[in-house]
């Protein structure tokens, strides 16, 4: 078959027509490729935002479950109070008036000294049990999520939790009352500031060894710092700023678990994700997003 | 085949008279297309990612402040922190007004609300167990920003939104307020605190 030259040079100029519509919309193709990958980044940025805020909610919640907390804060309160009492009473059986009720002053206060022990050992096993429980709920939130967001040229995977801390949000007290029935121990806790007065009622500090006088000063009595209830009412689990957490326990560090020990419950936790996000609709891209979210566990519940 | 046949004098010479005509045609045709079209379009399509990118950070913003401890650390920290610089930041963003406010909507009627623009204000009925309660708390961030095009052709007397001068936009994010706890010592909720 023969082309006229006229044919010839009309397909010529059609041919590079095609190639300048191809050239522009190649280069309209760019940018919205780049458009999109911004706006992938930005998604996958808000969905690990959201799994990391769910993820830390979780875990506070675990810290002060069903009011374990609140109620081992109550008894850590009032064992310290019998061993005071008990104390005073072994003293006042030195009395010539007394001395018979003498040795059964001395089983008392061993008895209440063996119960605070007691009752910080199951303190310490709780916080034990309570740290597994996190790190459980970490791996299954973990494992759950490993599928990560898939959108032809774009993914993002991973969620990996590469942070944990435990500890409180630098509150001052605990939700446990300072009773004034007892005199002498109230006037001492005041004198070694040991209570803050509120309007409320009196309430222990959190976070410090509340020592008790003389022979019983070897006893250990840390408080947690939950939020006592006011008016009836126990505080709710709440997501915070972070702007105060100080950490008592790392759990992982850098992506690697640690062990540990809390002296006292924790009642806040940090949770810090990271999620990779690759796209290749431009070049090769990779890139790290990452979260910090804070969460406070509920306050305790009224002492029944 | 038909590079022997243009290869030749004659070729050479049909394909610059009825090619360059072409091109000539088409170079007018791509002018027009990119100077009323794609230049434009990429002009004013940055406006959208300017706002998206405004949006995203009033929202992160308005989110973390509703995480504060009591209300007026959210008022405080909005006025110390660099908010207006990282709006500013983005290039072509700048907010002409912020207004920080705490809204209580009542959820047994929704249509009642009360609006508070500092702590202390909210009245005891719209505070929780109030006899408007219970009510959903949120925290509410308006800013008043003006968006500019990626250039701004600048005529005197001559005021297009987008062509002559910026657009103006009025973004507003809320969340929901999170610390709705009591201070045990002072017994004030932190909401109002």
């Amino acid at each position: 078959m023969k082309f006229s030259r006229r044919q010839l040079a009309k397909r010529d100029a059609r041919g590079s027509m095609l190639f300048l519509c191809i050239a522009v919309l190649g280069v309209m193709l760019i940018i919205v490729g780049v458009a999109f990958s911004f706006y992938l980044v930005f998604f996958s940025h808000q969905h690990l935002q959201s799994r990391s805020e769910d993820l830390a909610m979780e875990c506070a919640r675990q810290l002060n479950e069903n009011d374990h907390g609140g109620k081992i804060n109550n008894l850590i309160g009032h064992s310290r109070e019998l061993v005071f009492t008990s104390r005073e009473l072994y003293y006042r059986t030195g009395n010539e008036e007394f001395r018979g009720l003498q040795g059964l002053a001395a089983q008392v206060l061993e008895q209440s000294r063996s119960g605070a022990l007691l009752v910080a050992e199951d303190r310490n096993r709780y916080v034990d049990f309570s740290m597994e429980k996190l790190r459980k709920i970490v791996k299954e939130s973990e494992s759950r999520n490993q599928g990560g967001l898939f959108l032809t040229s774009f993914s993002a995977y991973g969620g990996e939790v590469v942070d944990l801390r435990v500890g409180d949000m630098d509150q001052l007290v605990s939700n446990v009352e300072a009773s004034s029935g007892v005199y002498n121990l109230h006037s001492y806790d005041c004198q070694q500031k040991y209570v803050m007065t509120g309007k409320q009622g009196d309430l222990f500090v959190s976070n410090v060894n509340l020592k008790l006088p003389n022979e019983d000063s070897d006893l250990v009595f840390q408080l947690a710092s939950l939020p006592a209830p006011v008016k009836g009412n126990a505080a709710p689990m709440r997501l915070t700023r972070g702007k105060g957490f100080k950490h008592s326990l790392i759990l992982r560090d850098a992506g690697q678990d640690k062990t540990g020990k809390c002296v006292v419950i924790p009642s806040a936790v940090q949770v810090t994700m990271t999620m990779k996000v690759k796209q290749n609709v431009v070049g090769e891209f990779d890139s790290k997003t990452k979260t910090v979210n804070t969460a406070c566990a509920n306050g305790a519940w009224i002492e029944p | 085949m038909r590079k022997t046949k243009n290869s030749g004098p004659t070729g050479r010479k049909l394909r610059s008279q009825a090619g360059s005509s072409q091109i000539t045609e088409f170079g007018a045709a791509i002018f027009l297309l990119l100077s009323c079209i794609v230049i434009p379009l990429l002009d004013l399509s940055i406006v959208p990612v300017r706002l998206g990118l405004g949006k995203s950070i009033v929202s992160h913003r308005v989110h973390q402040l509703a995480q504060s401890e009591c209300l007026s650390d959210a008022f405080k920290s909005l006025q110390e922190s660099d908010f207006h610089t990282g709006l500013t930041r983005i290039g072509g963003f700048s907010a002409k007004s912020t207004q920080l406010s705490l809204v209580a909507t009542s959820v047994k009627n929704p249509d009642q609300s009360m609006t508070v623009d500092r702590p202390g204000r909210l009245s005891t009925d719209w505070l929780p167990g109030g006899n408007k309660g219970p009510c959903l708390y949120r925290l509410d961030l308006t800013v008043d920003a003006e968006i500019e095009p990626l250039i701004t052709a600048k005529v005197p007397g001559v005021q297009i939104p987008g062509l002559t001068r910026p657009i103006p936009f009025h973004l507003r994010e809320e969340s929901n307020w999170e610390n709705m706890g009591c201070d045990p010592l002072s017994g004030e909720f932190f909401i109002n605190k």
